[in-house]
C-alpha cells in the first residue's frame, strides 16, 4: 500500500521537480511580498513540524538507535562491531537470510507475472465492469497478514483443508504441507502470491492506464502484430511502474513474519525462519534486542541494495531506444 | 474453422463481407469468453480461502471432520460463534476499533496540514523536497526495524500494554505515507478558485474550510478508510506492545486462538470472519481511488 509515496524519490524522471516547482504559488514580488512570504514561510513550517517531529520518532530516532544497539552488549557495554561478526558465524541468521532471499527470488517473478497477466485482462476491453474485478482483485492486499496465514492454514489443513482435494481427486496422498520443509516453503510461497500479487497487479493496472490508446491504432495502421505492440509499447510504458512493483513486491515478500507467526511459527525446526522472523524472535522471545538489531541492519541493508539494482536495471530507460 | 478465416480475410481486402464480420464477431465473442473465464479463476483464487474460513466457521463438527472436506455446510451450527463470544472476541473488536479509528484521526490532523503546507505555500523548495522525499523514502523501511527501539523506549517509559501507546505509534507510523498520498491529493486540486476566494478577502483558514476541502474530501475520505485498514491489520508493533488482554487487538488475538487442538478450527475462523469483514467493505470503497491515485501519481511524476 506504500505505494504512490515511493514514486518520486526515485530518481529519473526529469518532469519530477519541474513539476513540483508549478504547484507554488508564483513569488509575490516588493517589498510587501518579502514580508508575505516570511509569514507565510512560518505558517507553513509549523504546519510541517508535527509530522516532521513524528518522523523523528518513529523512523530516524530508531535507526540511529539501532546503531548504537549495535555497537552495545545486551548489558550496554561497549562492544564495537562483536555483534555483527558473532552474527556472521550465526547459522540461524545464515538460514534465515538465505530463506527470506530464496522467498523473495521465488514470490517476485510469479507476482509479477500474475499482476501483469490480470492488469492486461482487466485492461483489455472485453473485461466488463472493470470496477469489480478491480474490487474482487485487491482484497487480499487489505487482508492482515496473520489472517492471510490463518485462512491458509487452513487450506493447508490434511483433513479441512481445500488444497489436497484436487490432489486426491488425482488419485495421489494427500501431502501435510507445512510439516517437512521442502513443502513448507512452496505453501509460504503461494501464501504470498496470493497476499502480494494484487499489489503488483494495481500498479501495473494503473501503469496501463496512462498508455495513450492512439499509439496502438498507429501500430495497428502500421500492421504490428499484438505481441509485437505488447513488446515494443506497452512495457516501456510500463517500465517504471515495473520497477516499482518488483520493489515493492520483493520488500514486502522478504519482510514478511505475521504469515509465519500464523502457519509454520518458524518449523520444521528452523526451516522456515526469515529475516523478520529470526529479529522477532532474537529480540522478543530471547531477549537479545542488541543482537538483533545487526539483523536489522542486514535488513535495511538488503531493502536498500535490492532498491538500489531496481532502480538502476528497471527504471532507468534503456539508452539504445 | 481457423483456416476458413484466415482464407477469407485474405481472400477480402478491401470491403469487408457480411460473412467475415460475423466470423470476425465471434472471433470476438471467444476471445472475450477466454478472459472472462481467466478473470473468474482469478476471482475464484482470491476469495476461496475467505469462502473456506467463513464456512468452516459454521460447520458442525462432524462436517469439519468429514473427509474429503465439503464444499458447502451440510448442517451449519452456531457453536463456533458461541465460543468466539465467550472468549470475548468483542473486547478485542473494540480495542481495534479505538486504536485503529483515534489513530486514524489524529494522523490526518496531523498531516493535512502539512500536505497543504508542502503544496500551497511558499516555503524553501529545498525544506519540502528534503522533508517529502525522506518521508516517502522512510516507507520501504521495514516496521520490524523500528520495533525494537520503540520497544526499548517503551519498556523505559513504562508504556508498554497501553492503549495510547498503540494509538501514538500507529499514528506516527503512518504520518509519512499519509502526507505523501495526500500531497498528491491537494496537487490534483488547481489553486485558481483558492486563490480567487483569497483575493475576495477570504482568510486563508477560510478558503480552506469552504473551497479546499469540500473539493478533497472524496479522497480524504478513501484515503481515511486506507488508514484505517492499516491500523486495523497492523501486527508486528502490536506483537511487541501488547501483553494482556486490556490492548490485545485482533491480529494478536486471531494468533492466540490458532488452535493447538485439533477441534478448534471453527473458533478461529469466526475470529478471521470477523477481521476480515471491514476489509471487503474497504476493497469495494478504495478501489477507484487507488487506480486513479496510483495513475495519475505517476503521471504527474510527484
Amino acid at each position: 500500500m506504500t505505494v504512490q509515496q515511493t514514486v518520486s524519490p526515485l530518481p529519473g524522471q526529469g518532469a519530477t521537480s519541474a513539476n513540483s516547482v508549478n504547484t507554488q504559488p508564483p513569488p509575490p514580488q516588493g517589498m510587501w511580498s518579502e514580508l508575505f512570504s516570511f509569514r507565510d514561510n512560518r505558517l507553513g513550517v509549523m504546519l510541517i513540524v508535527p509530522s516532521l517531529l513524528a518522523l523523528i520518532l518513529v523512523q530516524f530516532y530508531p535507526i540511529v538507535y539501532n546503531f548504537w544497539l549495535i555497537l552495545t552488549s545486551e548489558k550496554g557495554e561497549w562492544i564495537g562491531l562483536a555483534n555483527l561478526s558473532r552474527l556472521t558465524r550465526d547459522t540461524i541468521f545464515h538460514g534465515a537470510l538465505i530463506f527470506s532471499l530464496k522467498m523473495g527470488i521465488v514470490v517476485v517473478p510469479m507476482c509479477l507475472l500474475v499482476g501483469l497477466g490480470l492488469a492486461l485482462l482487466v485492461h483489455s476491453d472485453y473485461a466488463g465492469r472493470k470496477a469489480i474485478w478491480i474490487s474482487i482483485l485487491i482484497i487480499p492486499l487489505m487482508v492482515s497478514e496473520i489472517v492471510a496465514g490463518m485462512m491458509w492454514k487452513i487450506m493447508y489443513h490434511p483433513t479441512l483443508g481445500l488444497v489436497n482435494v484436487p490432489l486426491a481427486a488425482l488419485g495421489l496422498e494427500p501431502i501435510i504441507w507445512l510439516v517437512k520443509a521442502d513443502t513448507a516453503f512452496i505453501a509460504l510461497c503461494v501464501v504470498e502470491v496470493w497476499r502480494i500479487s494484487p499489489l503488483a497487479f494495481l500498479l501495473l493496472y494503473a501503469g496501463l492506464n496512462q498508455v495513450p490508446r492512439d499509439i496502438y491504432e498507429a501500430a495497428a495502421v502500421d500492421g504490428a502484430t499484438r505481441w509485437r505492440a505488447f513488446w515494443d509499447m506497452t512495457l516501456p510504458y510500463i517500465r517504471p511502474m515495473f520497477a516499482i512493483a518488483t520493489i515493492l513486491v520483493f520488500v514486502w515478500s522478504t519482510r514478511t513474519i505475521g504469515t509465519i507467526a500464523a502457519t509454520t511459527q518458524g518449523g520444521p525446526g528452523r526451516a522456515t525462519w526469515n529475516l523478520s522472523w529470526y529479529i522477532y524472535g532474537m529480540s522478543f522471545q530471547r531477549l537479545k534486542p542488541h543482537y538483533a538489531s545487526a539483523a536489522v541492519l542486514v535488513m535495511l541493508l538488503m531493502t536498500y541494495i535490492a532498491g538500489t539494482i531496481f532502480v538502476r536495471y528497471l527504471w532507468v530507460e534503456r539508452r539504445s531506444r | 474453422m481457423a483456416q476458413t478465416e484466415a482464407r477469407q480475410t485474405a481472400t477480402t481486402d478491401t470491403v469487408p463481407l457480411p460473412v467475415e464480420m460475423a466470423v470476425q464477431e465471434r472471433r470476438f465473442n471467444l476471445r472475450k469468453l477466454l478472459v472472462v473465464v481467466v478473470l473468474y479463476l482469478a476471482a475464484f483464487w482470491t476469495l476461496v480461502p475467505m469462502y473456506w474460513v467463513a464456512i468452516s466457521s459454521i460447520k458442525s463438527l462432524r462436517d469439519l471432520a468429514h473427509i474429503p472436506p465439503r464444499f458447502f455446510p451440510t448442517d451449519p451450527r452456531l457453536d463456533a460463534w458461541v465460543t468466539i463470544f465467550e472468549r470475548r472476541i468483542l473486547e478485542n473488536v473494540y480495542n481495534s476499533l479505538v486504536v485503529a479509528t483515534l489513530a486514524t484521526i489524529i494522523c490526518l490532523v496531523i498531516s493535512v496540514p502539512a500536505a497543504y503546507a508542502a503544496t500551497r505555500m511558499r516555503l524553501p523548495f529545498k525544506f519540502v523536497a528534503i522533508v517529502v522525499g525522506l518521508m516517502g523514502l522512510v516507507a520501504l523501511l521495514p516496521p520490524i526495524a523500528s520495533a525494537i527501539p520503540l520497544f526499548l523506549l517503551g519498556s523505559d517509559l513504562g508504556i508498554i500494554d497501553e492503549k495510547y501507546t498503540l494509538i501514538i505509534l500507529y499514528t506516527v507510523l503512518n504520518t509519512a505515507f499519509a502526507v505523501w498520498v495526500l500531497r498528491g491529493t491537494f496537487m490534483d486540486v488547481p489553486m485558481d478558485v483558492e486563490e480567487a476566494a483569497l483575493m475576495d478577502g477570504d482568510t486563508r483558514f477560510g478558503a480552506v474550510r469552504r473551497i479546499l476541502l469540500p473539493l478533497i474530501f472524496p479522497s480524504l475520505f478513501s484515503i481515511a478508510i486506507l488508514l484505517f485498514i492499516f491500523n486495523w491489520n497492523e501486527y508486528i508493533i502490536a506483537l511487541y506492545f501488547v501483553n494482556s488482554m486490556k490492548t490485545m487487538t485482533l491480529p494478536i488475538a486471531i494468533q492466540a486462538q490458532i488452535p493447538q487442538h485439533e477441534l478448534d478450527w471453527g473458533v478461529v475462523s469466526a475470529a478471521g470472519t470477523i477481521a476480515v469483514f471491514p476489509v471487503l467493505v474497504a476493497a469495494f470503497t478504495l478501489q477507484r481511488f487507488l487506480v486513479r491515485g496510483l495513475t495519475f501519481g505517476v503521471a504527474s511524476g510527484q
